[in-house]
């Protein structure tokens, strides 16, 4: 599991994650991506996670949780067919803005 | 390969034997997070063998994964070296499973399913993964049998 940091200007980040987001992936990721998923909009790019399980669910709902608290937005976009399947099981959607693509998220970012 | 290859592949070795048959496949696994990957990957090697789509092999392995680490994580929360039997079964149209242990009991199917997500704020970050697995199963039976937790489920294979 790795991730990409991108400064997309001062008021968003985007994170692009890339791999599986398992228990084995989630375990070497989640320090650094709650670091990185805070104090700004976050954008995640999950157009290269393989695979999402419900700690890789975890792991977003809580940074999406803390964001909010500090007065901020995380999108998730991109997600593949089977991870976005997982992501609409998991009734993420209702609570957090799921996009298709970059351009999709950075518009319900301006929203 | 060195000493401390030799060492790493026994150690591995010991958190995951596979003992395939036909279309069937059994996994003996120890209470062990780190054997994770190890019976994933055994699963998918199994099931592309045995022409399972890619659906098929995603869902299984989001089912053995969410199940495997619940147990291991509170079902023995810990407590001792234990071995759980996992045995997959391909057929034309569904993928079973039927997992064995001897961890606590535990009835997955008496879980109520979470009420839906109402705000950020108020959703549990925790317990996930069983309504993932319900969402994913076309059956689940679960019986307790001599101190055993016995938990048969089928998803489509598809």
């Amino acid at each position: 599991m790795e991730m990409t940091l991108s400064e997309l200007d001062n008021k968003a980040v985007r994170i692009a994650l890339h791999g599986r987001l398992d228990t084995p992936g989630v375990d070497t990721i989640e320090t650094r991506f709650a670091a990185a998923a805070a104090r700004k909009n976050a954008l995640i790019d999950l157009s290269d996670v393989t695979f999402l399980a419900s700690m890789g669910i975890r792991m977003l709902l809580s940074a999406a949780r803390a964001l909010k608290l500090s007065g901020h937005k995380l999108i998730l976009f991109g997600a593949p067919s089977l991870v976005g399947e997982t992501l609409e099981h998991a009734g993420l959607s209702q609570i957090v803005p799921i996009a298709p693509d970059e351009a999709t998220a950075l518009q319900l970012l301006g929203a | 390969m060195t000493l401390s290859d030799a060492a790493a592949g026994a150690a591995a070795s010991g958190l995951c034997t596979a003992h395939p048959s036909g279309s069937g496949l059994r996994l003996d696994v120890a209470n062990n997070l780190a054997a994770t990957a190890l019976v994933l990957e055994a699963v998918r090697d199994h099931l592309a063998a045995h022409s399972v789509g890619e659906r098929g092999i995603y869902n299984s392995e989001l089912l053995i994964e969410e199940l495997f680490t619940n147990t291991v994580r509170h079902g023995y929360n810990g407590d001792g070296a234990h071995r759980i039997s996992i045995r997959i079964d391909v057929a034309a149209d569904a993928i079973s499973f039927e997992f064995d242990d001897d961890a606590k009991e535990f009835d997955p199917t008496l879980q109520a399913a979470p009420p839906a997500f109402q705000s950020l704020e108020d959703a549990p970050i925790g317990g996930l993964g069983l309504p993932l697995v319900r969402k994913m199963a076309q059956s689940m039976v679960y019986r307790r049998s001599s101190g055993h937790n016995l938990l048969s489920i089928r998803i489509a294979n598809n």
